[in-house]
């Protein structure tokens, strides 16, 4: 993967903009910080998502999913399946000629 | 089987059915031979007195359900009920509620379940329901959409546990794989299922009811409620509403009261047992190339008989009210319908014969075929009339037949005879909506019609809409008919419920064959004889003003002045149950909170929280890709990123959307592009849309 090198301002720019869709007031120092040490967006962006989901082992989708939904990953899924089959359509039981 | 004690009941109401129908066809057809001009065509004399029989029957019968349903309010002030206790009780078995959807509005179904949660929720029996939103759509952007007003609807309602949604990959079998998939997956944690379409709406305590009465009769299979039409808003969807709310439960009264135990399932509002369910409606395709092959598409009555058909009741019971449900909005969208309606229900015909089922069933078969077998029926008796005048025209009298005595024989045509006829057609046609009034006025029921004077205004303006769209509605299910007997498949499309309004190109587009067809018609009758074109002006006319109708009455504004003329008014719309008016609330939520995933796929990589739902749905197990496809997909990836979402076809998006790594890394790298590349995705209108805050969404 390719990681230019932005100027800081895009950098900042950027993140700022993260910040805003993950509807989170992250302070300028915070983004000042980030865009000073890292110069590439793709580590900034990588490093803000790690310091943001530190209490969440670093699982960054664990932390969208209980900001946005207080929620767990295991809240998304499904009931377990109990694979039931059904009945064949009722020609199996001869009983309906027209049909398959 | 289980002695039935409805069945002798049953049985004597369908003979006397059976023979008021029958009775009045044959007498009806007897009088149409003697009103024909004599000596005439013997061909065409002869079919067009056997096609009249049978459309009197087809009216006959909907004149004598009304009639039954009328008397059973005035005789007993209440329909038929189905044994069970006064007050509804505690559950005790669990109940699911599945709301099968193609493309629909998530927004919509994610409203009527917050209502129904709520509600279920107030009265502290929300543990023993589950709901399931089974979506079978393969639009990427309406997949999205989807799963967000899902993952908002949860976490509104903290119902996580109790609200879940599904996705199929392979749509086999349209909504009854659907619901099969369901079954097979979740059938057996319930004991009862409550079918629900996207738009339909219940109120707790009907569904409390609706479990009670099954937990009250063991040998019940379905009960199906009437649900009645809310929230239309166009002209043609508030008459539509109109004459749902006054003839409806009227009609339904009088179904309920021939049909008991042998009756309908049509397919959403409905309560089902589950395990019968499951044993024995399964339903297979139908066999053969076309016509009327491939899977069943009028599911509901298939079911029914098949459920019937083990020995399980189905029950119609029209007097639970709280049932809702919505319309098409516009005679363009109800004849889109029709279409499939149409074809579903012809396929019934192929199982006219199928061993076990109950000849109730085959006669549902057999009516539910003819509610557009009829238009062409009707149709053909119209064209006969004009071939029978052109013969009388164009054929020279012979006054000497051969084989007749000495005197000449004169052309005769008894007209009063034909109007006799006419006015006994319209009354039984005309009569039932009579009634309906009569009815609401004794019930003191007409004040949430607006007031007598306003509902027999109403109803009469309902009538003459009626009467004009009967001719358009027979030409378009004509063609229907015919194009399904001719093989032709019908497109699967979701049902549109939102009134956008018929615009005039749409209108030329549909109504422009019949208006040319009923000009050409009128002008070759008038050529033959200027008087016959009186007796063709009521159907001819109304296929010439077919395109101003449907645009008009497909407009919200035209709707609104009638209401503010306090016409079409219904119960509901003078006083909104607190169910209708909390959706109102619901929708104005959900509809908020879509904006966010407004962008569909392109929403599901860019934003962190789309995107965060999209992947946690998704199995954390590692996949393996061949080659080949990991190949495939790096492709994929490269092609996004540079050219965006336009690069890839839905079904490139939909494998993306399966891909959790993939998701993960594209969010990850779609944000670190450099500002010139990542304007298609991070555009303006986007930083904006992010400026919104959702309500919930708590830091």
């Amino acid at each position: 993967m390719a990681h230019n090198t932005e100027n800081c301002a895009d950098v900042r720019e950027r993140l700022r903009t993260y910040a805003q869709a993950l509807d989170l007031d992250c302070g300028n120092d915070c983004i000042e910080a980030i865009s000073a040490n890292v110069s590439t967006l793709f580590d900034s962006l990588k490093l803000l998502r790690k310091q943001l989901a530190a209490d969440f082992g670093g699982d960054f989708l664990a932390f969208r999913l209980r900001q946005g939904f207080a929620a767990n990953e295991a809240d998304f899924r499904p009931p377990p399946l109990e694979r039931q089959p059904l009945p064949p359509a009722p020609l199996a039981h001869g009983t309906l000629p027209a049909m398959d | 089987m289980i002695f039935k004690p409805w069945r002798r009941r049953a049985m004597f109401r369908r003979t006397v059915l059976g023979l008021l129908i029958i009775v009045p066809a044959l007498v009806g057809a007897e009088f149409m031979a003697g009103a024909l001009p004599q000596p005439g065509n013997v061909i065409l004399d002869d079919a067009t007195v056997v096609i009249f029989g049978l459309l009197m029957a087809w009216v006959t019968f909907g004149f004598w359900t009304a009639l039954f349903g009328f008397c059973v309010f005035v005789a007993r002030g209440t329909p038929p009920v189905l044994p069970a206790p006064d007050d509804t009780r505690f559950p005790q078995k669990p109940t699911a509620l599945v709301v099968p959807v193609y493309k629909e509005s998530p927004e919509h179904v994610a409203a009527t379940i917050e209502v129904m949660y709520r509600g279920l929720e107030a009265r502290g029996v929300l543990s023993r329901f589950e709901f399931y939103v089974l979506s079978d759509s393969d639009d990427p952007d309406a997949c999205v959409r989807e799963q967000w007003a899902w993952a908002n609807l949860c976490h509104r309602l903290g119902g996580f546990d109790r609200i879940h949604y599904r996705r199929r990959r392979v749509n086999i079998k349209r909504k009854t794989g659907n619901i099969a998939d369901f079954l097979r997956r979740w059938g057996q944690r319930h004991e009862y299922m409550i079918v629900l379409d996207a738009d339909s709406l219940l109120s707790a305590d009907t569904l409390l009811r609706l479990v009670t009465l099954m937990e009250s009769n063991p040998g019940t299979g379905i009960i199906q409620t009437v649900p009645g039409i809310m929230r239309q808003t166009t002209l043609f969807g508030r008459m539509q509403q109109f004459a749902n709310r006054l003839y409806g439960p009227m009609f339904a009264a009088g179904l309920a009261f021939w049909q008991l135990g042998d009756s309908y399932y049509w397919g959403h509002n409905a309560i089902i047992r589950v395990t019968p369910f499951m044993q024995h409606c399964n339903l297979p395709r139908l066999r053969g190339h076309a016509p009327l092959s491939g899977d069943i598409l009028s599911h509901d009555f298939v079911e029914a008989a098949l459920l019937r058909r083990a020995g399980w009741s189905t029950w119609l019971v029209s007097e639970i009210g709280g049932s809702w449900e919505e319309t098409p909005p516009t005679l363009l969208d109800e004849l889109k319908r029709d279409r499939r309606w149409c074809h579903g229900n012809l396929q019934h015909l192929r199982l006219l014969l199928a061993k076990g089922i109950l000849a109730t069933h085959r006669l549902m078969f057999i009516n539910g075929a003819m509610s557009y077998i009829t238009s062409v029926l009707w149709f053909v008796y119209l064209l006969l009339g004009t071939a029978i005048l052109a013969w009388h025209a164009l054929v020279p009298p012979d006054y000497f037949p051969a084989g007749h005595g000495l005197f000449p024989v004169w052309p005769v045509w008894h007209r009063g005879l034909a109007v006799v006829l006419l006015a006994l057609t319209l009354l039984i046609l005309f009569l039932p909506k009579f009634l309906a009034v009569l009815l609401a006025v004794l019930q003191r029921r007409s004040k949430g019609f607006g007031g007598a004077p306003r509902l027999l205004a109403s109803m009469l303006l309902e009538l003459v809409h009626a009467s004009l769209l009967a001719p358009v509605r027979m030409l378009f299910h004509s063609c229907f008919v015919l194009a399904s007997l001719a093989g032709g498949g019908v497109h699967w499309g979701p049902q549109r419920r939102e009134a956008h309004g018929t615009s005039w190109h749409d209108a030329l587009r549909f109504h422009i064959p019949g208006t040319l067809l009923a000009i050409a018609w009128g002008a070759f009758a008038y050529s033959l004889d200027p008087e016959f074109l009186w007796w063709l002006i009521p159907v001819l006319g109304a296929l010439v003003i077919a395109i101003p109708l449907s645009v008009y009455t497909s407009r919200t504004r035209a709707g609104r002045w009638a209401h503010r003329l306090g016409l079409f008014l219904t119960p509901e719309e003078q006083a909104p149950p607190a169910e209708i008016m909390e959706l109102e609330c619901a929708l104005d939520r959900c509809v908020g909170a879509a904006v966010r995933a407004a962008g569909g796929f392109r929403a599901a990589i860019v934003d962190p929280y789309v995107n965060a739902v999209v992947i946690a749905r998704l199995s954390p197990a590692a996949r393996h890709y061949s080659e080949e496809a990991a190949i495939s997909r790096d492709l994929q990836r490269a092609k996004l990123l540079a050219r965006g979402t336009l690069a890839l076809d839905h079904r490139e998006q939909l494998a993306i959307l399966r891909d959790r790594a993939l998701l993960l890394q594209l969010h990850a790298e779609v944000w670190a592009l450099p500002p010139g590349r990542a304007s298609q995705w991070l555009s303006p209108e986007f930083a904006e849309l992010r400026k919104w805050r959702p309500s919930w969404c708590g830091v």
